[in-house]
């Protein structure tokens, strides 16, 4: 049963998906700011390196299904990622003012960033649906 | 909360344009603005933007404190130094001994370009405080 447990409540997908959500709303903040200063001179687009932490997020090549051993530490499962960081996008041409926001990218990344956010809203509800359907043997939503 | 923080810098970009916006307006009202011979008349006014850090809260203080994420605001209003344009009007209250009336050097199709600009720029803003809006209540879809 003390399995079963750790494995419902602290499951490694829905923490992988808590993870996600964070950056993406790390995210939106960066580009929030990008649109706030669509007309500072000087201001450069900034971003954060998304791709490169994906991996982090991950808890290992089983794909955060099972967790392994060494990822229990204190008696505590962990395997928290770095901070997102802040980078600056390069290859993006800059105004007279040196500044380089592009709105048409703001506004890309807005939306998949909305995007993404809401579909792992629906993957993280599917998933406490699942619960609650073992919980109340097999009546999904009942 | 990091969307708090999001909408928290959406709405400083609002204010800026908004400021901007105004001071585009008071440029174009004062366009043909004269003053008597010998007072500098209307000159037209710029806004400056610098990025700044988000005002820190209790609530995104950790945002805050991790940096590389910036509002805006308008740090300064300046006046054009270019010299204004002198027109020949004898019969103006506010022509000099020589006749000429100096008008401010205001383009009014630049003003309207330029809140044209600010126009676009609020609804970028607008539109990405509206889509962070979404995004905090869509997180409340999970508990639904």
């Amino acid at each position: 049963m003390e399995q079963l447990k750790l494995e419902i409540l602290q499951d490694a997908t829905i923490e992988a998906m808590g993870n996600y959500m964070t950056r993406l709303s790390r995210r939106q903040q960066v580009i929030a700011s990008n649109i706030a200063n669509i007309d500072t001179p000087g201001y450069r687009t900034k971003d954060i390196s998304f791709h490169a932490t994906m991996q982090e997020l991950l808890p290992g090549p089983d794909l955060g299904m099972q967790r392994r051993p060494d990822q229990l530490q204190n008696g505590a499962w962990s395997f928290a990622p770095a901070e997102p960081e802040v980078v600056e996008v390069s290859g993006l041409p800059s105004r007279p003012d040196q500044n380089n926001v592009d709105i048409d990218r703001e506004m890309l990344k807005l939306g998949q960033t909305s995007f993404g956010y809401g579909a792992i809203v629906q993957l993280i509800r599917s998933k406490f649906r699942m619960i609650a359907g073992s919980i109340n043997e097999g009546r999904i939503g009942g | 909360m990091s969307l708090m923080t999001a909408i928290e810098i959406g709405a400083s970009g609002l204010s800026a344009q908004r400021q901007r916006l105004e001071v585009l307006v008071s440029n174009l009202v004062n366009a043909n603005t004269t003053a008597p011979a010998g007072v500098d008349p209307y000159r037209r006014r710029d806004v400056v933007f610098t990025a700044t850090d988000p005002q820190p809260t209790f609530g995104n203080a950790l945002d805050v404190a991790m940096g590389g994420v910036h509002g805006v605001e308008v740090s300064g209003v300046v006046s054009d130094k270019s010299d204004p344009i002198r027109r020949y009007e004898p019969g103006h209250p506010h022509a000099d001994k020589d006749g000429y009336v100096s008008y401010p050097n205001i383009n009014p199709m630049e003003e309207m370009v330029n809140m044209m600009s600010a126009t676009r720029s609020y609804e970028a803003n607008l539109q990405a405080v509206t889509v962070t809006k979404e995004m905090a209540l869509k997180t409340l879809d999970i508990i639904r």
